[in-house]
């Protein structure tokens, strides 16, 4: 081994050093994601506030991994919850099952249910990672964990990504 | 029988067999939505176009030969609807030319022209006949083309248009809604109500793209009207008690039979999360074919609701939920001392065959004399020789003494077939033909075959040439008449029946060469016109229905489940520790006895008062095992999984009382009643799924029920008292109607319109008044629910707060 092959290793060390880093320091830093990433459901609605879901379990039917379950009832109409005649009054994913495989987003008639970024979903108990109507509705930020954390703490949401564009699928989604 | 030839095979099918039939024989396919099972073919759909071809003879009678020498096909000029086309000698049918395939594919396009695309929201939605014919035969090619690469492209949209928009809500009951936009107008609703349970009701309104299906009245008929949200090809027509339950591949089907009446009807259990959401019929050709009664199919939310789930004990006068164990040991405490003999063992009348040879077992073990089931008639069902459906079909003639339609409601349907004149149906290859040529569109039915008695006005007299109303108590007399005319003596005088009809039923009755007589729980329950009826078929040679309230009664008597000599009877008092299953006696047996242990699915008012201890228990929804219908056939039931953690079938329930006894159970479980019976009876192992004839006759005395003389007569129902629960239920039957005479009303001082409350042996009813000068006079009519069906009781009137009488 030569001192020059040795002084060539070294400069690399040297320059690498001296440049920017290219890893991320999450979570202090958020992490730039791609616009068509897999993450965290979120139930859409329409312009005028119905939501699209109609419950027709068709999500639940294409889930490979049985993660979905979904109980429809019939609108009132002088109150409705959706366009139509039947909404989810129960919507629940487990995202301990979920594989983020996307296929309810392609089973959806109304494209209802999109998956949508938030990945940060670890938490501690098995019955928390069952999400609900409430945790995956259009306004809901964060994921349970994080808004129990902003529930303690007194501030908002702080959520660990950041995407170019929001896809237009995850129509009303506001992601800050 | 004929051979025709379909595409490439040769088959040999029964004269009369349409060509759709033929098809299917020969293990071909052709799409249809307007034919079904046991309903007239009407080639309205024209789904099932084919082309036919079929050799003809000449003027000397041979056959037209070709070149060759073979019979020369003359086609058809144009393509046939092969249901209403009788299959000929030499036929040969082609169902897979381009022209057929074409003209199938135009056909479902031509329906989804106005069907909308509301699948998604669909209870019909995966189990829609539509949805697999549009997959099978659509015009698939139009809407997708293959791609260099493999790949089908979509090149047009259903959605591109708007379709025609009409009424989507249609309420036609309490428990059936129509969607306009969704008929494809295949009449198979419409049929059903005139050839099925025979009432016109449905029809046709408008013509061309404006047709759709409507009723003068509101709501749909009661009794049969559910099996059209069972045979309508779309979602047009739905059950209101699942709507938006689930969707169809969510449910767990359980194949088991219905226990609400003796019929026998073979029913489909659909269950999510562990609840009942839907029951439909299941086909059995031997009983139901492929229709149930609406209380076999709506009425099923009691065994969802308020269901007990802990056993209860009664501690300083309340009762209270604790474990089995702490239940057991309280029910030690109570039995203290007790002997076996002063034990009364009671089952209710939808129970198991299995748990009624458990019970008979118990009381051998026991010595006592006190063993029941509710509804358990004075005579023994088994003491008649049983007439199947079968019978009915072939015979000449039938007398009905009850009411078939509340009784029985399969009977119904199938006394509708037999006026008909509809012989039993060949069986295919494929089943039941789908378009059985001897049906035909408004048949008429022969009333000349059909008599028809009871103490009040029966649906099934429209149908009856002879038909009479006689007063509650009084059908032994009527039977004593009519078999002094048949043997030509001097008849006594019934009030309310001629003797000329008499006369005449006699006559006729005796004329026929097979007779079917149908007796209702009131003559069953009445040991003079029991044994009249008996005498008459014994002696003349007439099959009988024996429309038993208890449903597995002929198997219960079989097994030897009957009260002994000086036992008590179910709703007589006399026991010291009374234990019923499933059905809770009258308030006054729970009341004399020292110690009472129920075991029921629901509290009940009764039990609530005056139970020491309650089990929970499984409904007949939940049970494995066996049953007998009327006709003596050995059925099969299925637990579907909707038993609460905790239910107890009556065999465990008896092995926890016999245990607080200091006694071993005979039997404890369920495999182990089930092996010794089938041991004892020699029963199959595997049953038929269309059941198994078992008849037995056993020898058992007559016993009477004790107060069976009031002025309360209690009329049959098809709908039970804890059906009742369901407030779905109680819209659709209304308020409960306490019919009498005019001059009796007057006699009681009652009011027409007035709300009463009637103090029966079963309970206080709120009910109101209705005139009806049809009726006897001197007796009060109230509907039974299901609890001393046909029995006259004793009864008060009570005027309740705020109201009048």
């Amino acid at each position: 081994m030569s001192v020059m092959a040795l002084a060539k290793a070294l400069g690399i060390t040297l320059r690498h050093f001296f440049s920017k880093p290219v890893t991320i320091p999450y979570p202090d830093a958020p992490v730039p994601l791609k616009p068509r990433f897999h993450g965290r459901h979120v139930l859409t609605r329409h312009p005028d506030g119905l939501e699209k879901c109609i419950g027709c379990s068709l999500c639940a039917a294409a889930c490979p991994a049985y993660a979905i379950y979904v109980e429809p009832a019939e609108n009132d109409p002088e109150n409705p919850v959706s366009p139509g005649e039947r909404y989810a009054k129960v919507y629940e994913i487990n995202m301990l099952r979920c594989i983020f495989c996307g296929n309810c987003e392609e089973a959806c008639p109304t494209g209802a249910i999109v998956l949508g970024y938030e990945f940060e979903l670890a938490d501690y108990r098995y019955a928390d990672f069952v999400y609900t109507k409430a945790d995956l509705l259009v306004d809901t930020v964060g994921s349970k964990p994080q808004r129990r954390e902003a529930e303690r703490l007194g501030k908002p949401v702080k959520l660990g990504f950041q995407v170019p564009y929001v896809r237009e699928a995850l129509e009303g989604v506001k992601y800050e | 029988m004929v051979r025709l030839k379909i595409n490439d095979r040769w088959v040999e099918v029964p004269e009369g067999t349409s060509v759709l039939d033929a098809i299917f024989h020969a293990g071909y396919d052709v799409p249809y939505f307007c034919s079904e099972r046991h309903l007239s073919p009407i080639g309205a759909c024209r789904m099932c176009l084919v082309k036919v071809g079929a050799p003809r003879k000449d003027k000397s009678g041979e056959w037209i030969k070709d070149e060759d020498g073979n019979p020369k096909i003359f086609w058809f000029p144009k393509l046939m609807a092969s249901c209403t086309l009788a299959a000929t000698e030499g036929m040969v049918v082609d169902t897979l030319a381009d022209e057929v395939k074409k003209a199938q594919a135009g056909m479902v396009e031509f329906t989804l022209l106005n069907h909308p695309l509301d699948c998604p929201i669909c209870d019909k939605g995966g189990a829609c006949e539509l949805q697999d014919r549009a997959y099978e035969y659509g015009l698939f090619g139009k809407y997708y083309t293959e791609t260099q690469n493999g790949l089908k492209s979509v090149q047009y949209t259903r959605f591109e248009f708007d379709r025609r928009h009409v009424d989507k809500h249609k309420k036609l009951s309490e428990f059936v809604v129509l969607d306009r936009e969704r008929c494809i107008i295949c009449k198979r609703c419409v049929r059903y109500f005139e050839e099925v349970p025979g009432q016109e009701v449905l029809d046709f309104i408008e013509r061309g793209v404006h047709t759709f299906i409507g009723s003068e009245e509101y709501p749909l008929p009661a009794g049969f009207s559910g099996n059209i949200t069972d045979i309508c090809p779309v979602g047009a027509l739905l059950d209101l008690t699942a709507r938006f339950r689930a969707r169809n591949w969510e449910f767990e089907s359980t194949p088991t039979v219905d226990m609400n009446d003796a019929s026998g009807a073979l029913v489909w259990v659909d269950a999510r999360s562990g609840q009942i959401e839907r029951v439909r019929a299941r086909e059995n050709p031997e009983t139901n074919e492929i229709w149930i009664s609406d209380a076999a199919r709506f009425g099923h939310a009691w065994a969802r609701e308020d269901r007990l789930r802990d056993p209860l004990v009664r501690k300083d006068g309340v009762l209270q939920p604790v474990s089995v164990e702490e239940a057991l040991e309280h029910l030690k405490s109570l039995l203290g001392g007790i002997k076996g003999a002063e034990v009364g063992l009671y089952l209710s009348g939808d129970a198991t065959l299995e748990e009624a040879y458990a019970f008979v077992e118990a009381a051998k073990a026991l010595k006592t004399p006190h063993l029941d089931f509710e509804g358990r008639t004075a005579v023994a069902a088994g003491s008649f020789a049983p007439a199947t459906y079968r019978d009915l079909l072939e015979a000449d003639f039938s007398l009905v003494i009850g009411d078939p339609t509340e009784e029985m409601p399969i009977l119904h349907l199938r006394l509708q077939e037999f006026l008909k004149g509809i012989k039993p149906a060949p069986r295919f290859f494929h089943g039941t033909p789908i378009a059985d040529l001897q049906i035909k569109e408004r048949m008429p039915r022969n009333k000349e075959k059909l008599a028809a008695f009871a103490p009040y006005r029966t649906a099934v007299m429209e149908w009856a040439a002879w038909q009479g109303t006689y007063a509650p108590g009084s059908a032994g007399a009527m039977l004593a008449a009519l078999e002094a005319h048949m043997n030509g003596k001097r008849p006594p005088e019934v009030p309310g029946v001629p003797a000329e009809t008499l006369r005449a039923v006699a006559t006729r009755f005796l004329e026929a060469k097979k007779r079917i007589l149908i007796l209702g729980a009131e003559v069953l329950d009445d040991p003079e016109a029991a044994e009249a009826a008996l005498r008459i078929a014994r002696g003349k040679g007439a099959l009988v229905f024996a429309m038993t309230p208890a449903a597995g009664a002929r198997g219960f008597e079989a097994v030897g489940l009957w009260p002994e000599k000086g036992g008590a009877a179910f709703d007589e008092a006399g026991p010291a520790v009374v234990f019923a299953s499933g059905a809770t006696p009258v308030a006054e047996v729970l009341e004399k006895a020292r110690v009472s242990m129920l075991h029921l699915s629901r509290l009940d008012p009764i039990a609530a008062r005056y139970a020491d201890v309650i089990f929970p228990a499984k409904t007949f929804y939940e049970k494995s095992g066996f049953t007998v219908n009327a006709e003596g056939r050995l059925l099969e039931l299925a637990p579907a999984p909707v038993a609460p953690l905790g239910a107890l079938d009556a065999i465990e329930a008896l092995a926890l009382l016999l245990e607080a006894l200091g006694k071993k159970p005979p039997v404890s479980q369920f495999d182990q009643a089930h092996e010794r019976l089938l041991e004892r009876y020699r029963l199959p192992k595997s049953l038929d799924p269309f059941g198994w004839l078992w008849q037995p006759k056993p020898r058992l005395p007559v016993r009477a029920h004790a107060g069976a003389d009031g002025g309360l007569y209690l009329r049959p129902s098809m709908w039970k008292h804890r059906q009742l629960a369901d407030a779905r239920v109680r819209a659709a039957l209304g308020a409960t109607r306490l019919s009498v005479h005019p001059k009796t009303a007057a006699e009681h001082g009652l009011v027409e319109g007035a709300t009463v409350e009637v103090e029966t042996p079963y309970g206080t009813v709120q009910a109101s008044v209705a005139f009806d000068a049809g009726l006897p006079e001197g007796f009060l009519y109230l509907p039974a629910y299901g609890r001393g069906t046909g029995r006259r009781v004793p009864f008060r009137l009570l005027v309740p707060a705020g109201g009048e009488a």
